[in-house]
């Protein structure tokens, strides 16, 4: 009489642990199933090693037990690199306000001082302011025009 | 009985407090199941530090019903595959895929028994099993990993997939019958 050996279904419970009297019993008179359940174990308990050993060799390359960290923002270096941005450029124009040149009279020229608020010495600035204009008198006199270089007459001129 | 699951739940509990040891006690298993069920080593890595998160997150939610591996498990399925639906649109992701492969772990295998017949026969049992591994679905290499390596019952399973328990076992049905064929079975 031939055994009729176990079916996947079977052998699957088998190996997933659910006891069967039949199972048990085919296993207990079948040479050739018991052999194979055994293989199989064997073969799922190599791989098991393999497998887990893969596994931690992963884990320790990457660090062992990496910290829990939350994901760094997208955001985040972004927002760094426009704080960064901002403070530069607030540098720049506090230097360049504070090398800005003092304020000059629009109505001047730019040779004459003008008093700082609170200044008592008005009187010297006065004096001061004057001697610049007659200044600017002498200089602009001194400038000859061509006309008057080269003796052309208004009358040339007019011809 | 009632107070045997109370102390599993005390213990899962205070598990849950010292979340360093339960990281240290899980990674690798948590690494080795995605893994091997999705087939990208970089995607895992990914999965299982985004799960960890999850589930550091949501540890004051967790109630003790099953084993904190079993939670964790869950988590992990359910972040996998969200990654995956991300991923489905992003066809050149294929192209970075980092296959996973243990045949040289193995070489170190039989530690017991250093030979080379014993290492040899070692290694093409992996190489056996992990070419019946990739001959199923993802989600029987999952259901496969859970029950034959990490040696969970078919109840753990079925609440870490979310699987009535007998598509679980018709899932078992078929990834046996896989590495059966793969392993030489005697009928």
């Amino acid at each position: 009489m031939t055994l009729a050996h176990l079916t996947d279904e079977q052998l699957t419970d088998y190996l997933a642990g659910v006891s069967l009297p039949a199972i048990d019993d085919h296993l207990a008179a079948c040479e050739a199933c018991r052999q194979e359940a055994a293989s199989m174990r064997a073969s799922f308990q190599v791989f098991d090693h393999a497998s887990m050993e893969w596994s931690e060799r992963r884990q320790n390359a990457a660090g062992s037990t990496p910290p829990l960290r939350r994901g760094a923002p997208y955001w985040r270096p972004a927002a760094v690199w426009a704080v960064a941005c901002v403070a530069v450029i607030a540098v720049i124009l506090l230097f360049g306000l504070l090398r800005r040149p003092p304020k000059t009279s629009p109505f001047t020229g730019g040779n004459v001082a003008v008093p700082a608020a609170g200044d008592s010495n008005t009187a010297e600035l006065s004096q001061d302011n004057q001697l610049l204009a007659a200044i600017d008198k002498e200089l602009d006199s001194a400038d000859l025009s061509p006309q008057k270089m080269y003796g052309i007459s208004e009358s040339v001129k007019a011809r | 009985m009632t107070l045997t699951r109370q102390v599993w739940g005390m213990l899962n509990i205070s598990e849950l407090d010292d979340f360093e040891l339960l990281v240290r006690t899980h990674r690798a298993r948590l690494l080795r199941l995605v893994a091997f069920s999705t087939g990208d080593q970089d995607l895992a890595e990914t999965v299982v530090q985004d799960s960890l998160l999850k589930a550091y997150n949501a540890r004051d939610n967790f109630r003790g019903d099953c084993s904190v591996g079993t939670w964790l498990r869950a988590i992990a399925l359910n972040v996998m595959r969200d990654y995956q639906r991300r991923q489905k649109f992003q066809f050149w992701k294929k192209a970075s895929l980092t296959g996973v492969s243990v045949s040289d772990a193995a070489i170190s295998l039989a530690s017991g028994d250093p030979s080379p017949e014993a290492r040899m026969l070692a290694r093409e049992q992996v190489q056996r099993v992990e070419l019946a591994l990739k001959s199923l679905s993802e989600r029987q290499r999952s259901v496969f990993i859970m029950r034959f390596l990490d040696e969970m019952e078919l109840e753990e399973i079925s609440v870490a997939t979310g699987l009535p328990p007998p598509t679980v076992k018709t899932h078992l049905y078929r990834a046996i019958k896989a590495v059966r064929l793969r392993l030489g079975g005697v009928r």
